[in-house]
């Protein structure tokens, strides 16, 4: 078990660079405090032997009920309207949703 | 009794024997929030003209046409899709978003004949306890304005306890229908994980969101329930499983019946008159002659922790569409490279979209998932989730039901926790049990707090047994008047005769 990271404003940061979002300087400085204050109350989970207990990945999975959730045929079905879509999106047209180039 | 005094069982009967029309009914709720709302903030839209039109094509539909809801209004969180509407999900990331399509839960209830009377407000993205996290928004709790209502449906709850609609829908995926209800005096049901589609609900922790009716009784929740439910080809983890007639079912025997009590849990932190009114609402079970038996559930003091790394996860993964390209926000933003930066472009939509706590779970949740601590972190809360599933499977093999308070205390003050996340989330530490193991669990109004303040305790049951904890909770309310009582500004029907 790796030991539980010191949670600094430039993880944090790099945590905001990975989710897409820009962060001002006060709010990571109190993301980190959080995230620490959070993630110390998590340790509790630590202590607990759990070396031989499945993950629970899905809440029908477990526990006998696999049964229950279904997929269905993969069959073309008819969907939303393209052209409804398209109309809310900020920036659209042409039948596409327009983004800044990727590509120099 | 008042119109808006009357349950939905009463309403749909009145309207469905031509007593009552769809539009006077309509009418009535939206002048009551016309003129009570300013100062509860439940509904962040009302629908009236789109209410009032339906309701007159209800009424000049043949008896033959209508629906088990004709007529009946019903308040909708603003998190579910109703076509033709904005659904902001609490949050200015969905600026500018009107709804393409319908939730499968409202076209059901819909072609069941029910109107749509509004939006309500909930936290941003279903993500708190007290409905302080709307992008838009103070919901007040009608029984005490400088308290909140719960959250994250709190709009939901507080427009059924003001009785600004008869019935509501909100989504609970760690408490958010039945930790407001309690706080607000109504009733609230989660359904279990797979009884009621998720199409058309904005995900924010998908292995745990379900949708569920807020009321004034399990009946009420019945009633809804067995129109919202069932298999739906849109989501895969819908269940098959038929549907039960809930509210055909309700009045059965509970003697037979046993309860369990995990007295191990009722310990630290929780307010004297949650335990006094969880221990008479006991007794009260008890002398319906239902048989109470001593149930443990060790893992449960685990489940705060595990239950926030998980939904965090989650929903850092779910959240990632709000990115300013298909729909919502886009702002200017910075040109890094000499082009239009596609990162600083979602960067500065999503920086300038979000609220605090949903940013702070985002990070939290992209940390749970980051290599090198995923195991240490996400997969080890998946596997204490499996553990708390097992403690409810070896309660059910004794007890059919198991009792908890709702939350460790009433309705709190505005502003008394926003300032503290952790505090916020030991709000929860009754509620998300329900939800990690995926069981159905249902909160009913039980007792006051001394200075009248309600309280509610939850029945959680089996796997897609809701029958069961609706039956218990109908036997509850049939023996007492907790849900029959209004908050002070309406009197008390009980004493006005």
């Amino acid at each position: 078990m790796p030991p539980m990271p010191k949670v600094t404003f430039d993880l944090v940061l790099q945590l905001a660079a990975l989710a897409h979002l820009s962060l001002t300087d006060e709010e990571c400085a109190g993301f980190t405090q959080d995230l620490e204050r959070i993630l110390g109350y998590a340790e509790s989970l630590q202590a607990l032997d759990t070396e031989h207990v499945e993950p629970t990945s899905h809440a029908l999975l477990e526990k006998g009920l696999e049964g229950e959730a279904s997929l269905r045929a993969d069959e073309p079905r008819p969907g939303l309207d393209h052209e409804r879509l398209l109309d809310g999106a900020p920036d659209g047209g042409d039948g596409l949703f327009k983004v800044p180039r990727v590509l120099p | 009794m008042s119109l808006w005094d009357l349950s939905v069982r009463a309403l749909r009967d009145r309207l469905a024997e031509g007593e009552l029309t769809a539009e006077e009914t309509v009418r009535e709720f939206l002048d009551r929030i016309e003129a009570k709302d300013g100062g509860i903030g439940a509904f962040l839209l009302p629908l009236a003209d789109s209410a009032l039109e339906r309701a007159r094509t209800l009424d000049r539909l043949p008896r033959s046409d209508r629906g088990p809801l004709h007529g009946v209004p019903i308040a909708v969180k603003d998190i579910l899709s109703v076509e033709g509407s904005p659904t902001t999900a609490g949050s200015r990331v969905l600026e500018g978003y009107v709804s393409p399509y319908s939730a499968t839960a409202i076209e059901r209830l819909v072609n069941a004949g029910a109107v749509i009377l509004g939006k309500t407000n909930l936290d941003e993205f279903a993500m708190g306890s007290s409905t302080e996290n709307s992008a838009f928004q103070t919901t007040r709790n009608p029984w005490s304005p400088d308290r909140v209502p719960g959250g994250s449906s709190g709009g939901s709850a507080a427009a059924v306890a003001a009785g600004l609609a008869p019935v509501a829908l909100g989504t609970d995926t760690g408490g958010s229908i039945r930790q407001p209800a309690a706080l607000c005096g109504v009733v609230g049901l989660k359904p279990t994980y797979g009884r009621v589609s998720r199409y058309g609900l904005v995900a924010f922790a998908s292995s745990f969101d379900q949708i569920g009716p807020i009321a004034r009784t399990a009946e009420d929740a019945g009633l809804v329930l067995e129109i919202i439910a069932g298999a739906d080809p849109r989501d895969s983890t819908c269940s098959t499983r038929p549907v039960p007639r809930y509210s055909e079912e309700i009045g059965g025997d509970v003697r037979s019946l046993r309860v369990g009590i995990p007295r191990e849990v009722l310990g630290e932190g929780v307010h004297a008159s949650v335990l006094e009114v969880f221990d008479r609402a006991a007794r009260t079970l008890e002398e319906l002659g239902v048989a109470l038996e001593e149930v443990s559930l060790p893992a449960a003091k685990h489940a705060i922790a595990c239950y926030y790394l998980l939904v965090t996860a989650e929903a850092s993964s779910n959240l990632a569409r709000y990115d300013g390209v298909r729909y919502g926000l886009r702002k200017p933003h910075a040109d890094l490279h000499g082009l239009h930066d596609l990162h600083g472009m979602m960067s500065a939509a999503r920086g300038a979209g979000f609220g605090r706590e949903v940013k702070r779970r985002i990070l939290l949740g992209t940390f749970v998932l980051s290599e090198g601590y995923y195991d240490a972190y996400y997969e080890k809360a998946q596997k204490v989730r499996s553990l708390v599933g097992r403690d409810f499977a070896r309660a059910f093999e004794n007890v059919d039901a198991v009792l908890l308070p709702t939350c460790p205390e009433p309705a709190f003050p505005i502003g008394a926790k926003s300032d503290d996340p952790l505090s916020m989330y030991l709000a929860d530490v009754f509620t998300i049990t329900a939800n990690l193991a995926g069981t159905p669990a249902l909160s009913f109004p039980a007792g006051f707090d001394p200075a009248g303040l309600p309280i509610g305790v939850q029945l959680v049951g089996r796997h897609f047994d809701e029958a069961t904890i609706l039956r218990l909770a109908h036997a509850f309310q049939s023996a007492t008047d907790f849900h029959e009582k209004r908050p002070p500004t309406e009197g008390n029907p009980m004493q006005r005769g």
